[in-house]
């Protein structure tokens, strides 16, 4: 299996992966910081960050989603995520879009993103595998 | 699998002592002055790892002093850890061991970490204990160490993520 979940011990479901062995024969993948802004939009653009965490948090995953898509893969490959917030998240929102798949995951307060405005950032990386 | 220590005896000796109090002689070496090991005289700390392209990756979850499998969201009877940094750095070091036992890796095919630390001016302590696994830095990752603001809950003070290399035929 070309992403091999490790579990350690016969424990209940957790929300992520406590490791995951990534085989040899797999690309990575590695996304910059993905906050809610349009990946259509530069940095300069104006952009109206909405107030609502959890608007920002399905909007960033939404754009990570078009870079899944454009290189062909699903959350499935999905290896780890880090979230990086001002405002603390809650883990519903990434539930519906990773479904029952459970990442390794960091999630981390910080005191500023590089977007003012912005209150997530997720910083992505997957496993594609060899075509 | 390895013999699971209990994370109580953490809570209630402290980080002197501890490790004998936990029955784990591994880590009970006192810090060597003679740590340079066999590190690069040109690199001496080490600060760039290659891996293999034929390596496997073992990609881990940030890990706090928290046990390994805890439940989210957060319940508050789960939330107890040592204030003490070192004994912290222990029981997140204890948490990793876990899973590179569980994969048969070594600390020496660590190749990267990351920490997390609410005060960066407790590095020294933590690398102190880290020593004790790593062989008293016979083998030094690359390594990043960032302070931020909030961890995931909130008596932690760091949390460590790391990758591992595997030989893809282990």
């Amino acid at each position: 299996m070309p992403i091999e979940v490790v579990n350690t011990r016969n424990v209940l479901k957790t929300s992520f992966a406590a490791g995951l062995r990534i085989s040899s024969d797999m690309d990575l993948l590695f996304l910059s910081g993905v906050t809610a802004r349009p990946l259509d939009l530069t940095s300069e653009d104006p952009f109206e960050f909405p107030d609502d965490l959890d608007q920002q948090a399905r909007m960033a995953l939404d754009n990570i989603q078009e870079v899944l898509d454009e290189a062909g893969i699903t959350w499935r490959e999905v290896i780890k995520i880090v979230r990086f917030y001002t405002e603390t998240p809650a883990n519903g929102v990434r539930a519906e879009y990773l479904g029952d798949w459970n990442p390794c995951s960091t999630t981390l307060g910080v005191d500023q993103l590089p977007d003012a405005g912005a209150k997530i950032m997720y910083d992505v990386t997957a496993a594609v595998p060899r075509a | 699998m390895q013999k699971l220590l209990n994370r109580r005896d953490f809570l209630v000796t402290g980080s002197t002592g501890l490790t004998a109090a936990a029955g784990a002689s591994l880590f009970s070496f006192p810090l060597s002055s003679n740590a340079q090991g066999n590190r690069s005289a040109s690199v001496p700390r080490g600060t760039y790892v290659r891996a293999d392209a034929d390596m496997d990756l073992l990609f881990l979850s940030g890990t706090t002093a928290l046990d390994l499998y805890h439940l989210h969201p957060h319940v508050p009877y789960e939330m107890t850890m040592p204030e003490d940094i070192r004994g912290q750095t222990h029981m997140c070091m204890r948490n990793i061991k876990e899973i590179l036992d569980d994969q048969s890796v070594t600390w020496k095919d660590v190749v990267k970490v990351n920490r997390f630390q609410t005060d960066l001016s407790e590095s020294d302590a933590i690398e102190e204990v880290m020593a004790e696994y790593f062989d008293f830095w016979d083998w030094w990752p690359a390594m990043t160490a960032m302070q931020i603001r909030n961890l995931s809950s909130a008596p932690a003070r760091l949390e460590i993520e790391l990758i591992a290399v595997i030989p893809s035929n282990a």
